[in-house]
């Protein structure tokens, strides 16, 4: 494990937030997670890397307690949430953006926005994510979400979860697909995200993107963290990282 | 040919659109269920059956009226349709959707035969509230108050379970649902209540047409099926996963029922389904459908 | 039309059920053979035109994976078809059982072209129409049908002019022959490439789609040879039993085919014909509890959808697999 810089350490004193010990999931038949062992804690922007099939998305929906076949342990703030239903963990402070940004396609773009409940008054208001994301502003009046371009739909997906005041986010490759521009506008927001004080896990298949936002990094493979690495990479780190990406 | 006159014509448009309001709850409590639980309801005739009876029954036994077992029945229906869903229906999610209708369709039979052996099949007649009889000489037809109170009824329960679920947000929250339950509850929302609520609502819209259905039709065990399977044309009509098309298609059906008794009276039992054929024919998704 | 072969379990362990199913075979005709001297031989009768009519059904249900609720539409118009012709024009048994079974399977054309197109439950709920429509088509034409009285004294003519079978026990022998044959023409298809075919619809539509299949044409075809067959049974009923009514055309037939099936073993070759015998031996025993019929049919079907779904020959059948 590399040395963390002076300016990280206060982050490494911070409460943990989440902790998941041996976990491991099915889906149906097939065993996808083989004892997965990771910390996040408060304040934080963690990304988990590798390849597709490693079982990093079953990871974020194991937490937010979409996968029900699971043994281990997970907690969350404290709390064992191994058996909680997904909306109790939702109400702890959690929120998810999935990979397919599941935009309801029966819904207004103005009744997806609002769809999520306010858990606390620490919400962001709808101006603020308008600032974050000025094409929804343009596009609240849309009669379906289906009609948003991908991108739009990725920061519709975003923005909704951010008025809820969750303040612990699970964000499944937020920028897959989508122009660098709107990436841009991703990558401002996650700043902006961890100024306030928002913990993040983040799936990403992209290792700049990744690389530009976050504090530490998780390798998946094959139903495990096989590697970690703070966010200060030497040459030699981040050849073995492509390795692990290309293999 | 018979003498058309515009009381006969009146006079069947208003049968036809009484008979369409029936279908159109009925419609709507099984296209609300569907859309939650992807079951085709079988039990929706039996309840409804059930919901006259047991305006009967409390009349009978408990002394209330018409107008509590307006309120009460389609609760008591409701609760009793949540328990079977719990229960029963539990088991069979995971499945192949037409377990749904199997097990639904071996419930429904199980409840009219129970009804049966208690109160035979001949039909049991209710009466009509005290402050609903008579009726209104419009000149061309005679609307009797009830009729056109149940009609009353109908409307603004049909338009107003529209409105709730397309206009407001806990309506957007069941949108949501039936889309993507799983992501709607990373939000916090807790839908396998919401399910369960819904499944009674429309199950309780089974319950509240029993009960105006008892004073115009009578009440017996087998009034339930002969208005399913022509619901269930209606859906068909309509599109099954349609709240709107369930509406529309219920009045529209009754109408042309109705006008077609007046017209070509030897085919007024099979207009229904010959609609439907049609309607199969040229719009095969229903007329506002959205699933195959 | 592209064949496609199913990589199943099935294939797999096709060496053993194929012994396995002539004893069966077997066992089965020498059953209903003896049947006859040892029950009353009009019940038996019934049983068999049951058992075809489940195994028609079970073609399309148990292998081809559609519901229809409505296929009693195919059976007791063939009934009333059969008796009308038998009567009105003196037709030959064999020749009122292949204008049956014609006009079912021409009806099935119909239904199954409009139908077909349709997911599961909506199958289900179209046929389900369809039927009442032609149980309200049955009250109206009476000239035809007879109405509520229904046909009844249907002759039974020389079959081939020539072989007289009008007593009950002739009369068994002719219902046997036309069961066994049917049955080993529908066994027949269920083994052909087009069976196999059919099976892997029934397993994965979207993989057969992509393979190239018109799944819909084979959707169809089973369809019609379903109520074709069905509609020999309906026929076979009317001149053997010498009576087509308003019940065999009704709702309930619909449903009870259904859970002959489902109570043998949907997908299997023999269970249909095990699910007749149970259902049509429940319903003796419940005799003069005419009452209770729908509650114990019901309850059987609950019961077997919750906790039976392979019936009793398909639980059977998963035991041996195990082994």
């Amino acid at each position: 494990m590399e040395q963390l810089p002076e300016g990280m350490s206060v982050k490494s004193a911070a409460p943990v937030d989440l902790e998941v010990s041996n976990l491991e999931a099915w889906y149906g038949e097939s065993h996808v997670l083989h004892g997965m062992n990771l910390t996040v804690r408060k304040g934080e922007l963690v990304t988990l890397m590798g390849r597709n099939g490693a079982g990093k998305s079953t990871t974020l929906n194991c937490i937010n307690g979409l996968v029900r076949k699971r043994k281990g342990s997970i907690r969350f703030r404290d709390k064992d949430v191994l058996r909680a239903t997904p909306e109790k963990i939702a109400r702890l402070g959690l929120a998810t953006c999935p990979e397919d940004r599941a935009i309801f396609a029966s819904l207004t773009v103005a009744e997806n926005l609002h769809l999520p409940p306010l858990l606390n008054d620490r919400g962001m208001s709808d101006e603020e994510i308008f600032d974050l994301f000025p094409n929804l502003r343009e596009r609240l009046g849309t009669a379906s979400g289906a009609r948003l371009s991908g991108g739009e739909q990725q920061m519709l997906a975003i923005g909704r979860i951010l008025r809820s005041g969750a303040d612990f986010l699970l964000l499944d490759e937020p920028t897959e697909g989508l122009a660098p521009i709107i990436i841009d506008q991703i990558a401002a927001t996650l700043k902006l995200l961890r100024a306030r004080g928002y913990t993040v896990l983040l799936v990403e298949q992209n290792f700049r993107f990744a690389q530009s936002v976050a504090d530490r990094h998780y390798m998946v493979d094959e139903g495990r963290i096989v590697d970690e690495f703070s966010n200060d990479l030497s040459d030699q780190t981040k050849n073995k990282i492509q390795q692990y990406l290309s293999l | 040919m018979e003498h058309l006159s515009i009381q006969l014509i009146s006079g069947q448009l208003l049968i036809g659109i009484i008979n369409g309001s029936f279908y159109a709850l009925l419609a709507l409590g099984l296209a609300i269920i569907f859309g939650m639980l992807d079951i085709v309801n079988f039990m929706q005739g039996a309840l409804y059956m059930l919901g006259a009876f047991l305006a009967y029954i409390i009349s009978q036994y408990l002394g209330i009226g018409y107008w509590g077992a307006l309120i009460v029945c389609p609760i008591l229906v409701g609760l009793f349709g949540i328990v079977l869903e719990r229960v029963f229906f539990r088991a069979i999610y995971d499945l192949d959707p037409v377990y749904g209708l199997l097990l639904t369709f071996g419930l429904a039979i199980i409840v009219e035969g129970v009804f049966r052996i208690m109160f035979g099949s001949a039909g049991i007649p209710y009466a009509i509230p005290d402050s609903l009889r008579g009726g209104i000489n419009l000149g061309f037809v005679l609307v009797p108050y009830y009729r056109g109170w149940v009609v009353l009824v109908s409307l603004v329960v049909c338009l107003g379970t529209w409105l709730a679920i397309e206009k407001t947000p806990i309506g957007a929250r069941l949108r949501a649902a039936t889309e993507n339950p799983g992501a709607v509850r990373t939000f916090g929302i807790n839908v396998p209540l919401m399910v369960t609520c819904t499944y009674g609502f429309g199950v309780g819209l089974a319950g509240l047409a029993g009960v105006m259905a008892a004073p115009i039709y009578s009440v017996s065990p087998q009034m339930g099926t002969s208005i399913l399977i022509v619901t269930f044309a209606v859906v068909v009509i309509g599109g099954l996963g349609s709240i709107a098309g369930a509406i529309v298609a219920g009045y529209g059906l009754g109408i042309i029922e109705g006008l077609t008794k007046v017209f070509f009276p030897e085919a007024s039992s099979t207009v229904v389904f010959v609609a439907m054929a049609v309607i199969l024919l040229l719009r095969p998704k229903g007329l506002f459908g959205r699933m195959a | 039309m592209t064949t496609i072969v199913s990589h199943t379990t099935e294939a797999r362990t096709k060496k053993r059920p194929v012994n396995l199913g002539l004893l069966a075979f077997l066992a089965m005709v020498i059953l209903l053979a003896a049947a006859p001297f040892l029950v009353y031989p009009l019940l038996v009768i019934q049983i068999l035109c049951f058992a075809l009519f489940a195994c028609a059904f079970n073609l399309l249900m148990g292998f081809t994976g559609l519901l229809s609720f409505g296929h009693a539409m195919f059976y007791g118009w063939s009934a009333y078809i059969a008796g009308h012709v038998a009567i009105k024009y003196g037709f030959t048994p064999e020749l009122a059982l292949l204008t049956g079974a014609g006009s079912s399977a021409l009806l099935g054309l119909v239904v199954g072209g409009l139908a077909i197109r349709r997911q599961g439950i909506y199958l289900a709920m179209i046929t389900l129409a369809f039927a009442q429509m032609m149980f309200f088509l049955a009250v109206q034409f009476h000239g035809l049908t007879g109405g509520e009285d229904g046909l009844q004294g249907i002759p039974r003519h020389k079959v081939f002019g020539v072989i007289d079978i009008n007593s009950t026990d002739r009369v068994y022998w002719f219902a046997f022959a036309v069961f066994l044959i049917a049955f080993l023409a529908i066994w027949r298809i269920i083994r052909s490439p087009f069976g196999e075919t059919l099976k892997a619809i029934r397993e994965n539509e979207a993989r057969a789609i992509s393979l190239g299949c018109d799944t819909v044409r084979y959707k169809l075809v089973a369809f019609v040879l379903s109520a074709g067959f069905s509609g020999l049974a309906g026929s076979l009923k009317a001149i053997s039993l010498q009576l087509a009514t308003l019940t065999d055309v009704g709702w309930q037939i619909s449903g009870e085919v259904v859970l002959m099936t489902l109570v043998g073993g949907i997908g299997t070759v023999f269970g249909p014909v095990v699910g007749a015998v149970v259902v049509v031996g429940l319903e003796q025993m419940l005799l003069g509890f005419d009452d209770w019929i729908p509650v114990i049919y019901g309850s059987v079907f609950v019961a077997c959808v919750m906790f039976f779904r392979k019936g009793i020959l398909g639980q059977i059948q998963r035991a041996f697999q195990e082994n």
